[in-house]
């Protein structure tokens, strides 16, 4: 019985932080570009899910061009090259040519201008994804099936979640390391407070302004790749992953990653008891929790940005 | 626990429907009216409306102008992996019905499409059905839209179609006396007490149920009605749990887990679109299906999603005996609509609304064409109406009939389990419940009829 419940509340646990790496890599992105380029860039979460169709298509071209020769180890390396560098790195790509082309025109503009033409072009994405993907649902789960899954006494569950919660925390230290102790970060941060300050010292502002971009849309990416493996890719999904990215944002702070680490977890474990214990509250639970936290500290948690 | 149906008593039958031409002309002369809508026209001699769509018998003139008919279904967003395959298979219809002449072999029918995605969908309707002028409105899946806009129709005397939507709230709450409304498929009521029946009959070694179906008209209904049959029949089952899920949803984890934790032998669910793709591929992942027989009622559409992830063993209802592969290929319609329709798009039509969209429009044009045939004039809207209540004719997926006082198609109870096969996934140990068992009569409602089995 007792075993019963602790595996019961490990499981909820693991669902909680597994929903926690996908909105910390998605709202990370969303709040350094707003807090470090002061752009409030709804579109942000579009590049999750065109992570995850770019990676189902990689992965159903792996599996049909390599089969099972290349053994597992073999495979499962494939796959995690595939997952965490190829995916980040071709989606990013696509960030900059739409950084320099959709999104640079609006830097100036008033933050309602910015959610209103960034909404745009969330929808021109979507159309863009459901063009190139088509309308059905798009799966690729063989890299989780490889891994398979462990057993609980209350069921079992897939150790491909477990990898997501281990790689998006590794993904948290480097970033917490990289603003905290490089001189990149460190500038980063600067940046953030005053940008005028740090160009008088004759540091390329606009450089780091794309690096930081460049880091946004690669986690957003990175995110669609490690959901993929246990869910399905369906057109529409953009515009969902907004909302919980906007949650991340208002719960943790804008421009904080303590704020979007803390709140992630918070969202996650939220939606994984709610969900669990409570499912008719289930979507309730993380607005009430958001209005909460607004009425108590406004900035969010860590925030210190005037929303 | 998977356990092979074994049905017994007079209401669970194996194999094919029992819907050859034969017996369906037979209830079609008995139960679909056909003399007193005849009568009504100060005619009689009425037979299958299917034999008489290209006899011309009529006479009168035929509208020179194109018949304009509105298509509303869900082409983009989750639920467009469902609204997709029965927009083409309407085209498909359309088209054929088009290349031999039209209605009444000289009306060409200009069908139009449109997005059920939308978020003013009474707004829609009202523009289509007065601004835009369609002669007909055939439309909608999502159960909570067609109760939004049904009063509409009767309000504005609009013939309107409603080709797939399952709620029993649409006559039986929202539209008490309909008289523009028709729905040419069958309502939840077919899922719910044909799954309730089917555990009485055929599964008798489960125990614990649970249910798990969106939190919106349609799931909230299904579970409902569901709930009743179980109690009212009889069924010695408990009810272990019952889950509404978010719509849209693509995390199921945390509801996966709750049920795996209360493990019941028997899942009943109504999930559809994109949440049943990802429900059951996260509910494979965590093993749910192990020892849980799952049923989804109207989910079969995701086998052509994601047939690789589609173990053996899971019950598939498609919303009456609309499935494309499987024991059930027993008419040459159902053959030759699965072939062109495969041939036309690549892609066998798993989603039943592929074969409801064939039922809505050639419900249409059967009744236009019996009701010129008879009168011998071009029938007016009301003249339609008369003509559609009681039609019935044979379908991809046997006799479709709707019996005389009611506005609403029944079809039989249809359950298999999946087979994966080399190319396919197929039904098989299929189990069909015939109408009368699992359809209210006209008289009353749904839930009347429920609470008194």
């Amino acid at each position: 019985m007792v075993q019963q419940l602790l595996s019961e509340q490990l499981v909820i646990i693991l669902n909680g932080l597994s929903g926690a790496a996908t909105l910390f890599l998605l709202g990370t992105g969303l709040s350094l570009i707003y807090g470090m380029l002061n752009f409030m860039n709804l579109a942000h979460a579009a590049f999750l899910p065109l992570g995850a169709y770019l990676a189902a298509s990689l992965i159903q071209r792996t599996v049909g061009a390599v089969g099972g020769s290349l053994g597992f180890i073999g495979l499962f390396v494939v796959f995690l090259v595939l997952l965490l560098v190829v995916v980040p790195a071709i989606v990013s790509l696509v960030g900059l040519a739409m950084e320099r082309t959709a999104f640079k025109p609006l830097y100036g503009l008033e933050d309602d201008y910015q959610l209103l033409a960034t909404f745009g072009i969330i929808l021109m994405m979507e159309d863009a994804m459901k063009f190139i993907w088509g309308g059905q649902p798009v799966s690729a789960t063989a890299p989780s099936n490889l891994l398979g899954s462990f057993t609980l006494p209350s069921g079992t569950y897939p150790w491909w979640a477990v990898l997501t919660i281990l790689v998006t925390a590794s993904v948290a230290g480097t970033l917490y390391y990289f603003f905290e102790k490089t001189r990149l970060g460190k500038i980063t941060l600067a940046m953030a407070e005053d940008e005028e300050a740090v160009s008088f010292t004759g540091i390329d502002t606009r450089s780091i302004h794309l690096k930081v971009f460049v880091i946004g849309i690669s986690l957003a990416a990175l995110g669609g790749a490690l959901y993929l493996p246990t869910a399905s890719m369906t057109t529409g999904l953009a515009l969902e992953f907004v909302i919980l990215a906007f949650a991340v944002l208002v719960i943790g702070g804008l421009g904080s990653l303590k704020g979007a680490i803390a709140a992630s977890l918070i969202i996650g474990m939220v939606q994984a008891y709610g969900s669990y214990y409570v499912p008719v509250l289930e979507l309730a639970l993380v607005f009430l929790l958001m209005a909460v936290i607004m009425l108590i500290k406004p900035t969010g948690l860590f925030g210190e940005i005037e929303a | 626990m998977v356990s092979p149906f074994d049905p017994d008593g007079e209401i669970v039958k194996r194999g094919i429907p029992n819907v050859k031409e034969k017996i369906g002309r037979r209830r079609f002369m008995k139960g679909a009216g056909t003399a007193t809508a005849a009568a009504s026209m100060g005619l009689a001699g009425c037979s299958n409306p299917a034999d008489q769509g290209t006899d011309n018998s009529g006479g009168g003139a035929i509208p020179d102008e194109p018949l304009r008919m509105a298509c509303i279904g869900f082409t983009s967003g989750a639920a467009s992996v469902f609204g997709t395959p029965m927009m083409q298979s309407a085209r498909m219809v359309v088209d054929n019905i088009n290349e031999n002449g039209g209605i009444l072999g000289e009306r060409e029918i200009e069908m139009e499409e449109f997005d059920e995605n939308v978020d003013e969908i009474v707004q829609q309707y009202r523009r289509l059905a007065t601004e835009e002028d369609f002669d007909v409105i055939m439309g909608y899946i999502s159960s909570a839209n067609v109760l939004s806009v049904a009063p509409i129709a009767e309000e504005l005397e609009q013939p309107t179609v409603v080709w797939d939507t399952g709620t029993t709230d649409l006559f039986d709450d929202a539209v008490t006396d309909p008289q523009y409304v028709f729905r040419t498929c069958a309502s939840s009521s077919t899922d719910a007490v044909g799954a309730a029946r089917l555990l009485q009959n055929a599964l008798p070694d489960v125990e614990t149920v649970a249910g798990v179906n969106q939190d919106y008209a349609f799931g909230r209904n299904n579970w409902d009605l569901f709930e009743r049959a179980i109690e009212s029949l009889g069924v010695d089952v408990e009810l272990v749990d019952s889950r509404f899920t978010p719509f849209p949803n693509d995390d199921y984890s945390s509801t996966i887990s709750a049920l795996n934790s209360t493990d019941p032998d028997f899942i009943y669910s109504s999930h559809w679109g994109g949440d049943a793709v990802n429900f059951i591929t996260q509910a494979n992942n965590q093993g749910l299906f192990d020892d849980t027989i799952p049923c989804f009622t109207a989910g079969s559409h995701v086998i052509g999603n994601i047939p690789d992830e589609i173990p053996e063993g899971i019950i598939f209802g498609a919303r009456g005996p609309h499935f494309p592969f499987g024991d059930q290929q027993w008419n040459p319609l159902h053959e030759e609509f699965v072939q062109n329709y495969q041939d036309e798009y690549d892609e066998p039509p798993y989603a039943h609304g592929a074969f409801h969209a064939w039922q809505a429009i050639w419900a249409y044009v059967y009744s236009i064409e019996r009701a010129y045939n008879l009168s011998g004039e071009y029938p007016t809207k009301d003249q339609w109406v008369t003509s559609m209540e009681g039609i019935g004719f044979n379908s991809p997926s046997g006799f479709v009939n709707m019996p005389q006082g009611s506005h609403n198609v029944v079809e039989p109870s249809f359950y298999g389990f999946s087979d994966p096969q080399d190319d396919r996934v197929a039904l098989t140990d299929t189990v069909w419940i015939t109408p009368e068992y699992v359809n209210p009569p006209a008289s009353i409602t749904t839930g009347e009829w429920i609470d008194n089995l």
